[in-house]
């Protein structure tokens, strides 16, 4: 269905930002499916299961740690998951829920599309 | 702080009063005897003069008592004086008494009827009396502050045995000095010296009475009073000449009442202390039950003897509940340190305030019986007495619970906010850098994409600032030491930034094993803050090599890049607070100052020190120092 191009699901609550993600990964050459908490994210995951997950941690809803538990529940390791966070040490929050790697907000593009294509090799 | 003045100058007026009546009176019996004579009161009894002598011996006895101890207690000279005054007229009045005639049968003295002796004690004992009155009243030595001051008892004693010796000495001027009493008649040498202590006593009550005036002092007034008293006391003999048993009867009803007006002086004072004493002392317990602050006092062995209402609350137990020792209570309360652990003795505040060590606001958790936890600032201090031993403790301690909820609420917000500002930042950087990877037409067009880009990283270092200077509280930076090996925290830090960059290659090199007792999370944000640097002013990227050595007992960590420098003129500022060392130069990353500022605190309270060597355009090497663990840091 998809052929050469990846599929990115991006789960963040602030709109903004998950559209300028998926400008950027769109133009990088990826496939962007966006949610906006948890439940949602989880729901595009039955439809069709990513190859890497962007994960903002704090949403309203179900948050990332929450959706981070489910999926590995339902999924195992399926699809790495990034997370990516405004908080200080978003080392630290990607080992709690043993997510695949991490990035900062605010992070430069290049760094995004570094993590996400090193993620994305299968 | 000597009570005597204030209670003084409360009898200021009736004093006056009384030292008018006194002489009036005193005036009054003269002139009446003069005129209407003798009659039958002055009967020659033979108990009456050694009775009333002895009375007035008494007397002096009492006041020199009342005198030396309140001398001991306030330590004001004018007391210690008055105290020898009265001791050395008493010991020779004793002798005196021995020698009257009348005692035992056959009209003999107990030691013998000695008439030159008699004269000679009874003009001795008034010679001290009015010299040492005189000196009471100028002299201010001992001075509060002198050696002599504490060493009252050897001079008080040294001036009894040399009085006493006099006594005794006087009995063989009867044979030796037979010069003031011829066929029972005064001499013209005695009749001088009596003229003598006459002027003596006068001028006595009238500097004492200025004394008085000038300090309000009533023991001064009342030595004028007895001054004057005496002064009559030996005019009477004087004027007598031949009615010697009119004025000899009248010479010892003065002298008693001079006696008596200074016994009642001090003995009022002494009244006027105990109720200032009292007062005092109920005033300061009154002070310490209404504070709001919990005050709690231990003894030299480590027992609580008082606690005020405040503590009571605060801790929740009844009182016969808290008075017990303090490493018991400590236990039954939980005493912890912030982070939970229990405090060990040897930092227990109050402990170390028996000690002699003094603490302010030590942050302590407790546990209530009711099971709630309560955070608690406690400050103590010794209590030494005068020679400068501790024999009390004595502690203030401060519920903080609530204080500690804001700071919490504070921190959780100040997250919040920077969380939040974090993710617009994100989305206007990412989209410039966007808009600044397109084609463009216009070339100026790549610069104002790259200003925005720049300003929105600006905006998240200052975040990132706001965040650090809000958790470090400075100005109360509170350390939680713990013992850990610093090469480890190094390599920790290390691994983490390396992650945040690729153009750099960040090296540690452990030299020595570095166990040090210190703040965790503080020292590693002083590591990050200076690799972090180390990172942001090597814009070319490189090798940043990190070093943990010890040197003379200490550990010491290097940093060293190859980065940019900083400029010889803009070194000797780094570590101010708000100062930007690259403000101005292309290398100007923005944030507040705060970086060097703040990690130079941490490790200074440490007891550590920091440092740099910097070349601009060659690279910088900052190092800091802590004391090895069990080097004896405070």
């Amino acid at each position: 269905m998809t052929g050469e191009r990846k599929t990115v699901l991006v789960v963040d609550d602030d709109v903004d930002l998950a559209e300028m993600i998926e400008l950027l990964l769109h133009e990088a050459g990826y496939r962007v499916i966006t949610a906006e908490e948890g439940r949602e994210a989880l729901r595009r995951i039955t439809e069709e299961m990513p190859h890497v997950i962007l994960l903002d941690m704090k949403m309203p809803g179900m948050n990332g740690w929450e959706f981070a538990r489910e999926f590995h529940n339902r999924h195992d390791h399926l699809a790495p998951i990034v997370v990516l966070t405004a908080a200080e040490d978003a080392r630290k929050r990607a080992g709690e829920i043993e997510a695949e790697g991490y990035l900062g907000k605010p992070f430069e593009v290049d760094d995004l599309r570094h993590i996400v294509a090193h993620n994305s090799l299968r | 702080m000597a009570a005597s003045p204030t209670a003084g100058r409360h009898n200021a007026p009736w004093l006056r009063v009384l030292i008018g009546v006194a002489i009036g009176l005193a005036a009054l019996h003269v002139s009446a005897a003069l005129l209407w004579g003798p009659g039958p009161v002055i009967a020659v009894l033979p108990w009456y003069a050694p009775t009333m002598d002895s009375f007035v011996a008494l007397a002096a006895v009492s006041v020199a008592f009342l005198s030396f101890g309140r001398y001991n207690v306030l330590r004001e000279p004018p007391s210690l004086w008055i105290g020898a005054a009265f001791s050395a007229y008493a010991i020779l009045a004793i002798f005196y008494i021995l020698t009257w005639p009348g005692l035992l049968p056959g009209d003999q003295g107990l030691i013998a009827q000695l008439p030159n002796t008699a004269a000679w004690l009874w003009s001795l004992k008034f010679s001290a009396l009015s010299i040492l009155l005189l000196l009471a009243v100028c002299v201010r030595w001992p001075q509060a502050g002198s050696p002599w001051a504490g060493r009252s008892f050897p001079l008080v004693t040294a001036e009894i045995i040399i009085t006493a010796l006099i006594g005794i000495l006087s009995v063989a001027l009867e044979r030796f000095l037979p010069l003031l009493v011829i066929n029972g008649r005064w001499t013209p040498l005695e009749v001088g010296w009596v003229g003598v202590l006459l002027a003596a006593f006068v001028l006595g009550g009238a500097l004492s009475a200025y004394r008085y005036r000038q300090t309000g002092d009533s023991l001064f007034g009342y030595v004028a009073l007895t001054e004057l008293l005496l002064a009559f006391a030996v005019l009477t003999p004087l004027i007598g000449g031949k009615r010697y048993d009119l004025w000899w009867y009248w010479q010892r009803v003065l002298t008693a009442g001079g006696f008596s007006a200074i016994l009642f002086g001090l003995l009022s004072q002494y009244i006027g202390l105990f109720r200032v004493a009292h007062d005092r002392a109920a005033q300061l317990a009154a002070v310490i039950e209404s504070m709001a602050d919990a005050v709690v006092v231990a003894d030299r062995r480590g027992n609580v003897t008082s606690v005020n209402k405040a503590a009571l609350e605060m801790l929740g137990l009844p009182r016969e509940k808290v008075l017990l020792s303090l490493v018991v209570i400590a236990g039954q309360l939980q005493l912890r340190d912030l982070d939970g652990r229990p405090i060990p003795q040897q930092e227990n505040v109050f402990l170390l305030a028996l000690g002699g060590q003094t603490t302010t606001s030590r942050e302590a958790l407790l546990r209530r019986p009711d099971g709630h936890d309560i955070y608690l600032s406690i400050s103590s201090a010794p209590v030494r007495d005068r020679a400068g031993g501790v024999v009390m403790a004595v502690a203030v301690v401060r519920d903080v619970t609530e204080l500690k909820r804001l700071e919490r609420l504070r921190d959780e917000f100040l997250s919040i906010a920077a969380h939040e500002l974090k993710t617009p930042v994100a989305t206007i950087k990412g989209y410039a850098q966007l808009l600044s990877e397109r084609e463009v037409h216009e070339p100026r067009e790549v610069a104002i994409f790259a200003a925005v880009n720049r300003q929105c990283d600006r905006i998240n270092r200052l975040v990132q600032e706001l965040m650090e200077v809000s958790r470090l509280q400075l100005g109360r930076l509170e350390l939680h030491k713990h013992p850990f090996e610093l090469g480890e925290l190094a390599a920790d830090v290390n691994e983490r930034l390396q992650e945040t960059t690729r153009k750099h290659r960040l090296i540690l090199r452990r030299e020595a094993e570095a166990p040090v007792e210190a703040d965790r999370d503080r020292i590693d944000q002083v590591l990050v803050n200076l690799l972090d640097n180390a990172i942001k002013f090597s814009p070319e990227g490189g090798d940043i090599e990190t070093k943990v050595y010890v040197l003379a007992g200490e550990a010491v960590v290097s940093v060293l890049d190859h980065g940019i420098g900083i400029p010889k003129d803009r070194q000797a500022r780094i570590f101010e607070r708000f100062y930007r060392a690259h403000a101005g130069t292309p290398y100007d990353y923005g944030g507040m100052g705060m970086g060097l500022h703040i990690i130079r605190e941490i490790v200074a309270r440490h007891g550590g020190r920091m440092w740099f060597d910097s070349e601009e355009g060659r690279g910088s090497t900052f190092h800091f120092s802590l004391p090895l663990a069990g080097q004896g840091q405070r």
